[in-house]
């Protein structure tokens, strides 16, 4: 593993450019070898909508993608009884499956949805920004697949990346702010 | 209503209390079974090209253990822009498909029954010649009666043409007069070529009814979307993602696109606006087109469109004002009637603002030249014409026209047709009005159908030979005519795994079936194919060095040069109209009788309580092709239609519950009903794909409703193009 001492991994998402095409969700379970065997509960990272809104024809629909925020605050992480979840150097909130016992508190506990039950794993499962990628130097797959390049992935501590030039040069918001959980997803306004 | 992850977050929070948290230690039994995960694997990256639809995106494929595991995105490769779609990652499951096509199966039940025996290829094959040489022999030896079918995007077509060639029948049908004949002809006829949009470069882009959020065409869907500060205006009679990311959204009445690019000509025109120099040399009929489009007022327009008249007029001024705006050429322009006047009309907009061979306009393609890849022709004495040779004014030869042409065939006129060989085209899903290709096979004696899996037309078959994955062969080049008007490339495709049954690749099977058939000389057919895929390869970019290389390991091969723009302008090359100028006035086509300018026909009125059944893409779909895919069909596993929420509540019907469809000609479906906001009262919508009738197509076998079931089969006669949009429907619930 690289050193991640000094890295503090983030994301930012610019939802205007979302087409909500799918990619995101088809590259992640790939990537990540997820078998949903067409259980509608497993995925690591969604669009949500709320459909179209307004009334014809004056129309609007808007697409927000998601996954797992990798609070600096974390809940799941608080409540998990049996350290399955666990923190990196770098900040990102991993799974020890071996050590989840599925009793899904993690679940209850995380603002975001963001958790599920892997029956593949016998685990509660996660986003985990593609460690295995971006350790070698790679994209989490959802953002290197994505047709119009909506997420944005970096180093925060790096204040030449692309993601700290967003966050400096654009409007942003967290989903959820009053969780206090101090996500490290960004949305830019 | 499926359960969703938040129904099940409440079920656990309200579980959380009896889950003890006493013995810890207790459940470390749980981990172990999970340990040997930690296995060394061998991973291997191939480089090759996407098949699941026409864009052919290069990708890295993670190859672990043997096993397939990802296709990454290519991030060198320019078309793409470094991206792969949910249909391109989900094409890693193909070769694993339990359903796939195993071995060449023949039939032994009934037609569509689903009885099969394993063959062998040499058995598959006898079956194939016997029974052709059969009815070949019955209609007095002339080889025409077979007809042959076939799609585009897959590399191997052009050996299955050479077949058709050599076999000795000019009855070629394809999919380009399902799809997009109508606009390469009406661009042909204005700018001498069928461009492509500069989008990258244009600010100002104007989409009528090509959805690029939804029907990917790379790199424009990319390019469009990833720059928010476009100004885009969508006109579609639904509301669709395209409108969603639109800057403003217009729902055209259909068929009424030609009556907006009139009235924005008039504008254009009128006040002044045009790119008088730009005109003055290149144009040819100016001043006819500018006395032509008086009548045309935004006025008059918005009555046809439904457009506002001072919505018309703002679009056409900010599009005579902003350099590089484009009116997008589009795709699929299979709608209605009047289609190749229509887009000879959008042709016309954008050469009277200079839009033509100009930074953010309409950018005639470059291909890098391939070697041709050359065959002996041969020669039959009893050849007839083809069916439809009279009934479609610019008829390609090779395309066909394919309602025009199933219409003939099934009437038998001027001859009949007793055989149909199709390669890798789903027409029992694709060709509107399914009836009809079932009163056509009705008549066959022979259907044989090449493809991967078992489409409707490959289940309705006598003998269905299967290709190997586009995953598992090695695929010609593809020189791209297309879309990379920055870097002119070349790509491939090549195996990450060995085929895992007894399939072959396009270029064996047609081999190995030419060895059952003689020309007129006694000559085995398979004496006119030479070399095998990788010779053909490597003789198609033998004039440029390290290019084999290149596409064996990257998979696409470029100059790495960007071809200019405005060689047409400069005189280094010669725009390809009759007049050598770009045409707004058509001697040609007046000469043929037709139109010499875009002269709008308002649609036939569709009749109270009726709707038109529009068609259009979905991201996660391509066609028929992909509905069966778990990891798309999971987002949508069932079709429904759409009906506009006000029009829905004066019939009493609501999301969910069960309508019938029944259009003018027979056809009928039942289907599910999804209320919406997103389309226009007189238009009802939905997917294509769903409704299959193979069952080797589990997901999708009598889910939802078949497009091709309701769609009536109408075609224009100057290209030949099917029109999807001229089926009228009643709706009640049932």
């Amino acid at each position: 593993m690289a050193n991640v001492k000094n890295k503090h991994w983030a994301m930012v998402i610019d939802s205007a450019k979302c087409i909500d095409c799918k990619a995101c969700d088809v590259a992640c379970k790939h990537e990540n070898g997820i078998e949903a065997n067409g259980s509608r509960e497993v995925y690591r990272n969604w669009i949500t909508s709320k459909g179209v809104e307004g009334t014809y024809p004056n129309l609007k629909q808007r697409f927000e993608p998601s996954q797992c925020h990798h609070c600096a605050n974390t809940p799941c992480y608080k409540v998990c009884p049996t350290s399955a979840t666990y923190k990196n150097e770098d900040g990102l909130i991993m799974m020890d499956y071996k050590r989840c016992i599925v009793c899904s508190t993690c679940i209850a506990a995380c603002p975001y949805d963001a958790r599920y039950v892997s029956k593949q794993k016998k685990a509660i499962d996660k986003c985990t920004f593609c460690a295995h990628r971006i350790y070698i130097g790679k994209l989490p797959a959802c953002v290197d697949t994505c047709p119009t390049k909506v997420r944005v992935f970096g180093d925060l501590n790096d204040p030449e990346s692309e993601v700290s030039k967003l966050l400096a040069s654009r409007h942003y918001f967290v989903i959820k702010p009053e969780a206090g959980t101090k996500p490290n997803l960004y949305y830019l306004t | 209503m499926s359960i969703t992850r938040r129904n099940f977050l409440k079920g656990t929070a309200a579980g959380l209390g009896c889950l003890g948290m006493s013995s810890i230690a207790g459940f470390r039994y749980v981990s172990k079974a999970h340990a040997k995960e930690l296995a060394e694997q061998q991973v291997k990256y191939v480089a090759s090209s996407c098949a699941i639809c026409t864009n052919k995106c290069v990708f890295r494929g993670q190859v672990v253990n043997g096993v397939i595991r990802r296709l990454e995105p290519h991030p060198e490769f320019a078309k793409s822009r470094g991206m792969m779609c949910a249909r391109g990652n989900a094409g890693a499951w193909t070769p694993y498909d339990p359903n796939r096509v195993k071995y060449p199966m023949i039939r032994t039940g009934k037609r569509g029954e689903g009885k099969w025996k394993k063959a062998s290829w040499d058995e598959a094959y006898a079956y194939i010649a016997e029974k052709t040489n059969k009815v070949v022999e019955e209609e007095g030896g002339h080889r025409s009666c077979i007809g042959f079918a076939s799609s585009e995007g897959t590399y191997h077509e052009h050996y299955w043409n050479q077949f058709r060639e050599v076999f000795g029948s000019p009855n070629s049908v394809r999919h380009t007069t399902l799809c997009l004949s109508s606009n390469i002809r009406g661009f042909m006829a204005v700018v001498g070529t069928y461009p492509n949009a500069d989008v990258i470069n244009s600010p100002f882009i104007i989409l009528a009814g090509a959805n690029r959020a939804e029907s990917f065409y790379t790199p424009d869907t990319m390019d469009i979307f990833s720059d928010p500060t476009k100004k885009v205006i969508c006109l579609d009679p639904r509301f669709t993602k395209t409108a969603a990311k639109a800057t403003k959204w217009y729902p055209i009445k259909p068929g009424t696109d030609m009556a907006f690019a009139l009235a924005m000509m008039n504008v254009i025109i009128g006040e002044g606006l045009h790119d008088k120099a730009y005109v003055d040399k290149y144009a040819y009929g100016f001043n006819q087109l500018a006395q032509h489009v008086k009548q045309y007022t935004p006025e008059w327009a918005e009555k046809e469109t439904d457009i506002p008249a001072q919505g018309i007029r703002d679009i056409a001024r900010e599009f005579a004002r902003t350099p590089g705006a484009v009116f997008y050429p589009g795709r699929r322009s299979s709608f209605q009637g009047d289609d190749v006047e229509t887009r000879r009309a959008i042709a016309m907009v954008n050469v009277i603002v200079g839009s033509f061979d100009r930074k953010g306009g309409l950018i005639p393609n470059v291909t890098i030249p391939l070697a041709k890849y050359f065959y002996e022709p041969a020669w039959y004495s009893k050849t007839r014409p083809r069916l439809e040779e009279a009934d479609v004014t610019f008829l390609s030869p090779r395309d066909g026209s394919w309602v025009a042409w199933r219409d003939r065939a099934i009437k038998g006129d001027p001859y009949a047709i007793r055989g149909l060989y199709i390669y890798k085209q789903n027409v029992v899903a694709s060709v509107p009005d399914r009836n009809k290709t079932m009163e056509l096979f009705d008549k066959l004696d022979i259907i044989v159908c090449v493809d991967t899996f078992m489409s409707d037309t490959a289940w309705y078959a006598d003998v269905v030979l299967p290709e190997s994955n586009y995953l598992e062969r090695l695929d010609p080049p593809n020189t791209y005519g297309l879309n990379c008007v920055e870097l002119p490339t070349v790509t491939i495709r090549q195996p990450l795994i060995q085929p895992m049954y007894d399939t072959r690749s396009g270029f064996d099977i047609v081999v190995g079936l030419a060895k059952y058939f003689e020309d007129d000389d006694g000559a085995t057919l398979d004496e006119y194919f030479e070399g095998d895929v990788e010779s053909h390869t490597r003789d198609a970019v033998a004039e440029f060095p390290g290019a084999f290389e290149t596409l064996k390991e990257k998979a696409f091969f470029s100059e790495g040069k960007a071809s200019p723009i405005g060689d047409y302008l400069n005189g280094k090359k010669a725009i390809n109209t009759p007049t050598k100028k770009l045409e707004l006035y058509s001697d040609d086509f007046e000469s043929r009788g037709l139109d010499p300018m875009p002269t709008y026909k308002r649609p036939a009125d569709i009749g109270a309580d009726k709707f038109r059944f529009v068609v259009g893409r979905h991201a996660i779909h391509t066609q028929s092709m992909t509905a069966n895919f778990p990891e798309l069909n999971w987002h949508m596993p069932e079709n429904t239609v759409w009906i506009n929420s006000a029009k829905a509540k004066t019939m009493g019907i609501k999301s969910g519950d069960m309508v019938q469809l029944k259009n003018r000609t027979g056809g009928e479906v039942q289907i599910k009903a999804q209320v919406t906001e997103g389309i226009r009262p007189d238009c009802v919508y939905y997917a294509n794909g769903y409704g299959s009738l193979s069952k080797g197509q589990p997901l999708v076998y009598g889910k939802g409703a078949s497009q091709s079931q309701i769609l009536e089969s109408h075609f224009e006669p100057i290209s030949g193009n099917a029109l999807m949009h001229e089926t009228i429907v009643e709706i009640r619930r049932v």
